[in-house]
């Protein structure tokens, strides 16, 4: 007498996971560094990037369509940096010195972004006013600013509402 | 500085604490005195946090910037409302929001204990204090909202509140999501309880009924508000992006549907015991990694506090429960034996089972894409992410299924059903929706998955209005009735069934509307110049005006757009989209103006000026009408629906959850009622 209970459990459980496995495989994307990109040069489809943009010239024109090109490095100090090209609506929280989330494709020296995400300037958690500090100030639960994160994982808080996000 | 609020936080803790000693040592030694004792601390705690609350709350109300959380979260130009909302705005607010709305859940649960066996009653005291204890440890230790800043000297103003939630919906959504997630602890308290107590029969299930469906009501209410605030406000257009945090408040929910269904098997037929408790238990649980995901910077999100120390303790405390809850469902392996088995895949446990585990599988996939960066890193060494297009690809299939079954499970027979019933049922449903299906493809052979969608969507408008016209009938012979008071009269006689037909109902709308925004969506990036026009689908948009207005803490950037018809003749609409910068923080928050109809939404946010030098306002004022502005428009359709079948959903639940709902509230009532034949119990549920 078998148990229709684990019957059905069975069927779900290899139908979700053929769902699962052939998902990640079409839509998984590598998250990388500017660093790795630029130090091998190989074409790379749909990957994500979080880097800086830097001080280097930004150029966006809207006719006849949208087009931004701009340049990225790593937010940890001294990095090359990359060439991105992007064709939609600059957000106009985009200069130097703004992180972004980049989601798109490398030939080998430009990366072409299909998705563009910029971080609000202001965190969520800032310093507190303090008129000087002291030696030895003991460390409050909540007041990180998540650097040390960002640069680890290279991704962002973000809280832009300018809308350049893409619908899948 | 202390306030009332860091006094009677701390006491809170103590009083707690002792609910959850003193109510373990009463409820193991049956002791009536100390157990009376340990239930009024739970509504001692509840009260103790209400002042705490109110207490935070004055300090925002008065500006008191000695606070460094009312100093981060508000500043002076904050109208009341918002220095309300303010109050949750950040961590530590937030936490003890969530400790609050514990508390008070358990202390209307002591006020309304009526009917509550003893035994298991002694046992949820200790499990609800112990749950609050937790969670106030939580605020006065890690995340206190009572800290001091450190400097000397008390600042004047404050650094305000993002202004992305400065916002009604943060009134409203967040207290709402908070209401579900702790509200879940009631019914895995009893669980827990029944567990504890050894009292295994199935009154800890009926008697959390109300409970589950009250928490899962604001849950539902709490996600769909945060879908509507994220479609008006953030401006991309979208109402759901798989968020981590989206998705963390999604998986108890999915937990807690299967249980409301999972628990009328048990009722019924006296089997998936182990699973129920399993339900019950992840659902609760899953409501603390929710808030692990949010806290620990584990995952980044856009609605995700900045990384802390706090998320690791909610780990842990997942853990006590899992490896609790294991080893008394280990212990009590015995009193857990189904008292049936499923007997055949047609019948109404099957489909509920499939039902259950359709949702669990959805539940799983959706986990799976929120850990997918931390496992991909572990187990590949290097980390991937998964984005939106890998959620939709794997849960529409199952969406799907489970609109399917939606059809089946409510009609189908327990136990077993026969082929004629099944013929009498479905046939008919199942032929509407194929030919609804193959008319889709005959208008769009492209689009495959709504074809089919919209079939199903048919196929269960058909199996529920058949489900009504049958019993409709049946009162028809008995009474003088007409056809729609008859109709009217199944709805008020029995509003359980019927409510959750009408849940049902809402969900279907919501579907349509999810199907029909997201495959038939238009979406179109332009720029303009005053008195250029544009076309999009079936509108032609012209850019009337363009202006600058100075407010007192931003500057606001503000189109109107006058909509016209496809010929370009007939005004249709007037839209008003604006963009807004702050000059504290360098903040810019879009404006987005939606024009809606029932048959779609007209969305047009205002990107900004085209120009780099956003900053410099002096010399824009004269050159604006000159200047070129960037929109993106979205035209979304039957849009409207989706926030309708919402309230669908929630009248339906209301409805079940109505006083002339009859709920079992004995293990004698269902005795009787199962050992009566099938007509009278199919009434009960």
């Amino acid at each position: 007498m078998y148990n229709r209970f684990f019957i059905a459990v069975i069927v779900v459980v290899i139908a979700v996971s053929v769902l699962v496995l052939s998902a990640v495989e079409n839509s998984a994307k590598a998250v990388l560094t500017v660093d790795e990109l630029v130090h091998n040069p190989q074409q790379r489809i749909g990957i994500r990037v979080g880097a800086r943009v830097t001080d280097e010239k930004i150029s966006y024109r809207t006719n006849p369509s949208f087009l931004l090109e701009f340049f990225v490095r790593d937010i940890a100090q001294g990095g090359k940096s990359l060439p991105v090209r992007y064709e939609g609506i600059m957000p106009d929280t985009l200069k130097a010195g703004r992180d972004v989330i980049l989601e798109g494709d490398y030939d080998g020296t430009m990366l072409t972004a299909k998705q563009l995400l910029t971080q609000c300037p202001s965190k969520y958690e800032v310093p507190l006013p303090v008129e000087q500090k002291l030696a030895g100030e003991p460390k409050q639960a909540g007041d990180k600013t998540g650097n040390s994160k960002m640069q680890r994982i290279g991704a962002l808080t973000q809280g832009s509402s300018d809308g350049t996000k893409s619908l899948p | 500085m202390i306030v009332i609020g860091s006094f009677t936080l701390a006491t809170a803790w103590l009083v707690s604490l002792f609910g959850l000693i003193a109510g373990s040592w009463a409820a193991k030694r049956k002791n009536s005195r100390l157990m009376a004792s340990a239930r009024n601390s739970v509504i001692i705690v509840g009260l103790l946090l209400s002042l705490t609350f109110i207490s935070l709350g004055a300090q925002f109300l008065s500006h008191n910037y000695r606070f460094a959380y009312v100093w981060k979260t508000s500043n002076n130009h904050m109208e009341p409302l918002y220095l309300v909302s303010a109050i949750w705005g950040g961590m530590d607010g937030s936490m003890l929001l969530w400790a609050l709305m514990m508390s008070l859940f358990g202390a209307v649960l002591m006020l309304r204990r009526d009917g509550i066996p003893r035994d298991i009653l002694s046992w949820i005291v200790p499990v609800l204090s112990g749950a609050t204890n937790f969670f106030i440890s939580v605020v006065l230790f890690l995340t206190n909202p009572f800290r001091l800043i450190p400097s000397q000297i008390i600042p004047q103003d404050g650094n305000g509140l993002n202004p992305l939630l400065q916002n009604p919906s943060m009134l409203i959504h967040p207290p709402m999501l908070y209401a579900g997630f702790t509200g879940l602890l009631i019914p895995f308290a009893f669980c827990l309880a029944a567990l504890l107590s050894g009292n295994l029969s199935d009154a800890w299930l009926h008697l959390t009924r109300r409970w589950t469906l009250i928490a899962w009501a604001f849950l539902t209410v709490g996600i769909i508000l945060g879908g509507h605030w994220a479609y008006i406000e953030l401006g991309w257009g979208g109402f759901w992006a798989w968020d981590p945090v989206e998705n963390a408040s999604f998986l108890p929910w999915l937990t807690a549907t299967a249980f409301l269904h999972s628990v009328m098997v048990q009722k019924r037929r006296g089997t998936l015991k182990v699973w129920n408790i399993v339900l019950c238990t992840l659902s609760y649980t899953l409501t603390v990694f929710g808030t692990f995901l949010t806290r620990s910077g584990v995952v980044q999100s856009v609605h995700a506090f900045a990384e802390t120390d706090v998320g690791w303790v909610f780990l842990v405390c997942i853990g006590l429960i899992v490896a609790l809850t294991s080893s008394l469902i280990w212990l009590r392996w015995n009193e857990l034996k189904p008292e049936n088995t499923i007997e055949s895949f047609f019948s109404r446990e099957a489909v509920f089972l499939f039902n259950n585990l359709i949702l669990v599988g959805i539940c799983f996939t959706t986990l799976w894409g929120v850990l997918f960066p931390i496992l991909s890193e572990a187990v590949m060494g290097q980390k991937s992410v998964v984005g939106p297009p890998f959620f939709n690809q794997v849960n529409t299939p199952l969406f799907m299924a489970l609109i399917f079954f939606m059809g089946i499970g409510p009609t189908i027979a327990w136990k077993r059903s026969s082929r004629a019933a099944m013929v009498r049922n479905f046939a008919r449903p199942f032929l509407f929706g194929s030919l609804v299906t193959i008319l889709c493809l005959f208008i769009d052979a492209s689009r495959i998955l709504p074809a089919v969608m919209f079939g199903l969507v048919s196929f269960v408008l058909g199996t529920l209005a058949g489900e009504i016209h049958r019993a409709a009938r049946v009162r028809r012979e008995f009474t003088q009735e007409g056809v729609i008071e008859s109709v009217g009269n199944l709805f008020l006689k029995k509003p359980t069934r019927y409510g959750g037909h009408l849940v049902h109902f809402g969900v279907l709308v919501m579907a349509v509307s999810i199907t029909a925004s997201t495959v038939y969506k238009i979406e179109k990036d332009f720029t303009l110049r005053v008195q250029e026009k544009i076309s999009v689908g079936k509108f032609v948009l012209l850019l009337d005006t363009l202006e600058e207005q100075r407010f007192e803490n931003y500057v606001a950037l503000q189109a109107g757009v006058r909509v016209l018809d496809a010929g370009g003749e007939k005004v249709v609409g007037y839209l008003k989209p604006e963009r807004r910068f702050y000059a504290r923080g360098e903040e810019t928050t879009t404006e987005v103006a939606i024009r809606t109809t029932p048959t779609e939404d007209l969305y047009l946010a205002l990107a900004g000026l085209d120009s780099q030098d956003t900053a410099d306002s002096e010399t824009k004022g004269t050159e604006l009408s000159k200047m070129s502005v960037s929109f993106k428009v979205f035209v979304n359709p039957l849009q409207m629906w989706l926030w309708v079948g919402g309230l669908i959903v929630l009248a339906g639940t209301l409805m079940v959850l109505g006083p002339r709902a009859k709920v079992l509230s004995t293990a004698q009532e269902l005795a009787d009622e199962r050992a009566k034949t099938g007509k009278a119990l199919r009434a009960a549920v």
